[in-house]
């Protein structure tokens, strides 16, 4: 079942791409880390939580974020996540930041946590009747991660902050290439960006989906995700802009489908009807069959209903089509997952070849789907790149490689 | 846009109580703020009126048995949905949930429940988390609700902007119809209060909270607390003749850019909601003799407004004139004149919404 009036559209230039996560402080360095296998999920010694069993994160160094982010409130980690990958992003898309100023660009991004008024002590003090100064509720307001991005470089194009829960950051990316599409701007950043605190650890706790030990996507042991925080963001720009600054794309955006399961709250149909029109949506839009795919990032979270839910789907829909899930390299990034996933993608179909899905050794027989096990060189010129989130959003893009 | 949107069906919950016919009595009566709020502050306890919504009508129309989990956030939301789609004439068997899509615009999201979910962990310790109450604070909990209890199967998204959220939302509902992604949307604008916000805004505003709103007075901090859900079916213009009109264009500029096109001769709804920080902007906004119009102190000071506002609209079109703005005289006649509805942040963003 497709949205029967979905049209082929017109690909978008994806001029630049740039991601911050446990993998690496940008792009090329997370992809070495997903490349050579690495990774090291530990307990935070920065979000303490009360649990006996201490569980392992995926979080960003210190010395990689800037001062004025690791001093600031903490409600700005989100945004300053946000503002380091799209700064790559630009770059890497060869703006000159200071030319950006006053310029109709956009700026979709998708979060969890950077929507939410989530200040513990505030809280604390407030419902214990001790008056607490209102800062940090200014600086709640003031943390909006899409409007951070836009007032940091300057930008004035329309500004939009998604609140999709963990499939953000691919809805951000899909709703964002419209804008370009119909003129609504030239220019357009798009992602997701999310971070680690108290409320995320505690909240995925109670609903006992959270591993204590690395995650194992798709694996018959899995026994639940590891949270992460990050960001990752495009560049989609017109081709009339890009045209004008001689910029070769990295990447094309193809297509995009957006479904909602109507089923549960915190977990997945598990026929994955919702993200099943996702994605034929997406393949409609690119004008591709499965057979064109080279790879899916697929959203593999570790969790058993998740896994289970894509381990049964690809086959069937996307038969023969290798898959993999980089959240053993990451965690789950929540809001940040589907621009993180798309970057990642973007870099894979330029090496020609995807890294192993980390932490999966053993196939569980429940489903017939089984992600790569190791670094696989692959064929096609287009992928895809789905999330699944809270509330039954299902999400999926198609992404184009250059050239193609 | 190169095909226009039309409103086929309106759903408002509010302070002012449940349903169209509610909406236009409390804009011929004006009765203004229908609850009061209590805040403790430093110097003892200090009471303001409120706008605050009940969406107990909700079990009129969706099992009980089903909203037991279900926080009012929710229910208004899901409330607003219901009530659009009935008027709509698409509810129950006539809703073609396939192609049907969702789309929430929420300035601060499920603001109570957020805050009890950090009751649960203040009060019995991290390991005492309630997973219900954190399923439901995720901003996009509402517009998972609608889909969940309706049967919904179209595309679905929740925008939080603060004051943009409807606009921009609404950009995004009418470029899915374009597209083809749904055949019709469900648009819902909501907020609620809670206590915690109660006593910002007390930080905030002080005694100003007392009212009464007074939105055209844009110099003055005169806003009331309000809550509620406004819901709009849309679907493309099929050249019939939609009883609440049509959006002609949907557009998100920056003062900075230029002032919106808005003609002389149309009539502008203003978003403004007595807030001062906002009510400069809109002055630099329109022009000196712009014929305006606020409706605010009929639902209340929300970021989710213009979705009241559009409805308002709506009920205009289809009625043949603008009720009076509250502490007007005038019905504003509207047949023949384009009505827009403008809402402006304190940051200078714009959306204006063109309709026909």
């Amino acid at each position: 079942m497709t949205s029967s009036a979905l049209r082929r559209v017109s690909p978008i230039p994806i001029t630049g791409a740039g991601c911050i996560c446990a993998a690496g402080r940008n792009l090329a360095e997370s992809m070495e880390s997903l490349f050579g296998g690495s990774r090291n999920p530990v307990p935070s010694d920065r979000v303490i939580t009360t649990h006996p069993t201490r569980y392992p994160v995926f979080e960003i160094p210190a010395d990689w974020m800037s001062d004025e982010y690791n001093n600031g409130p903490e409600c700005m980690r989100c945004a300053g996540l946000a503002v380091v990958a799209a700064r790559e992003a630009l770059l890497d898309a060869g703006f000159d930041l200071d030319e950006l100023r006053g310029k109709r660009v956009g700026v979709c991004l998708g979060t969890t946590v950077g929507s939410a008024m989530n200040n513990e002590p505030f809280y604390g003090d407030f419902r214990d009747g001790k008056f607490p100064d209102v800062q940090p509720v200014t600086d709640y307001l003031n943390a909006n991660p899409s409007a951070v991005v836009a007032k940091t470089f300057g930008l004035t194009g329309p500004c939009h902050t998604v609140n999709n829960a963990c499939s953000s950051g691919t809805v951000a990316i899909g709703e964002a290439a419209a804008w370009v599409r119909s003129g609504f701007c030239d220019v357009a950043i798009a992602g997701g960006a999310d971070n680690l605190c108290r409320v995320i650890c505690n909240g995925f706790s109670s609903l006992m989906i959270t591993d204590d030990e690395p995650c194992r996507p798709f694996d018959v042991r899995r026994k639940g995700l590891n949270l992460g925080e990050g960001a990752g963001v495009v560049v989609l720009e017109s081709e009339e802009s890009a045209a004008t600054r001689a910029k070769d794309r990295r990447a094309s955006l193809l297509g995009y489908g957006n479904a909602m399961d109507a089923y549960h709250l915190s977990a997945p149909h598990p026929e994955g009807t919702g993200l099943r029109r996702s994605i034929l949506d997406a393949l409609a839009e690119a004008g591709k069959e499965p057979t064109d795919l080279a790879f899916v990032n697929a959203h593999g979270t570790a969790t058993p209903e998740n896994d289970k839910t894509e381990g049964r789907l690809f086959p069937d829909l996307l038969p023969g089509i290798p898959f993999l899930s980089t959240k053993g390299y990451t965690g789950h990034t929540l809001g940040a997952a589907g621009g993180i996933e798309a970057v990642f993608t973007i870099a894979s179909l330029e090496q020609k070849r995807i890294p192993a899905t980390a932490g999966f050794e053993q196939s569980d027989s429940e489903f017939p789907g089984e992600p790569v096990g190791e670094v696989t060189a692959i064929k096609g010129d287009c992928a895809l790149s789905d999330s699944l989130a809270f509330g039954g959003s299902n999400a999926a893009i198609l992404i184009g490689r250059a050239g193609a | 846009m190169s095909q226009r949107i039309a409103i086929r069906g309106i759903g408002p919950v509010g302070g002012f109580g449940t349903g169209k016919g509610d909406l236009l009595n409390a804009l011929e009566t004006n009765p203004g703020p229908n609850e009061t709020i209590q805040v403790m502050m430093p110097a003892g306890e200090q009471t303001f009126p409120a706008y605050l919504a009940d969406p107990s009508a909700l079990s009129d129309h969706v099992n009980k048995r089903k909203l037991r989990r279900i926080d009012k956030f929710s229910k208004m939301t899901v409330l607003a949905s219901v009530l659009a789609l009935q008027d709509a004439g698409c509810w129950g068997d006539d809703l073609d949930r396939e192609n049907t899509g969702v789309v929430v615009a929420s300035a601060y999201g499920a603001a109570d429940t957020t805050f009890g979910f950090l009751d649960s962990v203040m009060n019995d310790g991290d390991a005492c988390a309630s997973p219900t109450l954190f399923s439901n604070s995720v901003h996009s909990a509402a517009a998972a609700n609608v889909t969940i209890l309706l049967g919904i199967t179209g595309p679905g998204l929740t925008v939080s902007q603060f004051e943009m959220s409807v606009p921009v939302a609404l950009w995004t509902a009418c470029q899915w119809l374009h597209e083809g992604r749904a055949k019709q949307i469900l648009f819902i604008g909501v907020d609620e209060y809670c206590p915690t916000w109660g006593y910002c805004r007390a930080c905030y505003f002080g005694d100003r909270n007392g009212g009464p709103l007074q939105p055209l007075a844009f110099d003055q901090q005169t806003a009331v607390v309000g809550e509620g859900a406004c819901a709009l079916v849309l679907s493309l213009d099929d050249g019939s003749t939609p009883a609440y009109g049509r959006i002609d264009a949907v557009e998100i500029g920056h003062l900075d850019s230029g002032r919106p096109n808005i003609a002389t001769d149309s009539v502008a709804i203003l978003g403004a909601d007595g807030h001062r920080q906002c009510g400069q902007r809109y002055s630099d906004a329109i022009a000196p003799d712009q014929e305006v119009a606020g409706y605010a102190p009929v639902y209340g000071s929300m970021p989710a407004g213009p979705a009241f506002d559009l409805a308002i609209a709506a009920l205009a079109h289809e009625r043949g004139s603008l009720p009076p703005s509250p502490g007007t005289a005038a019905t504003i006649d509207v047949n023949k004149r384009q009505l827009c509805s403008l809402k402006v942040s304190a940051a200078g963003e714009y959306g204006l919404v063109r309709l026909a």
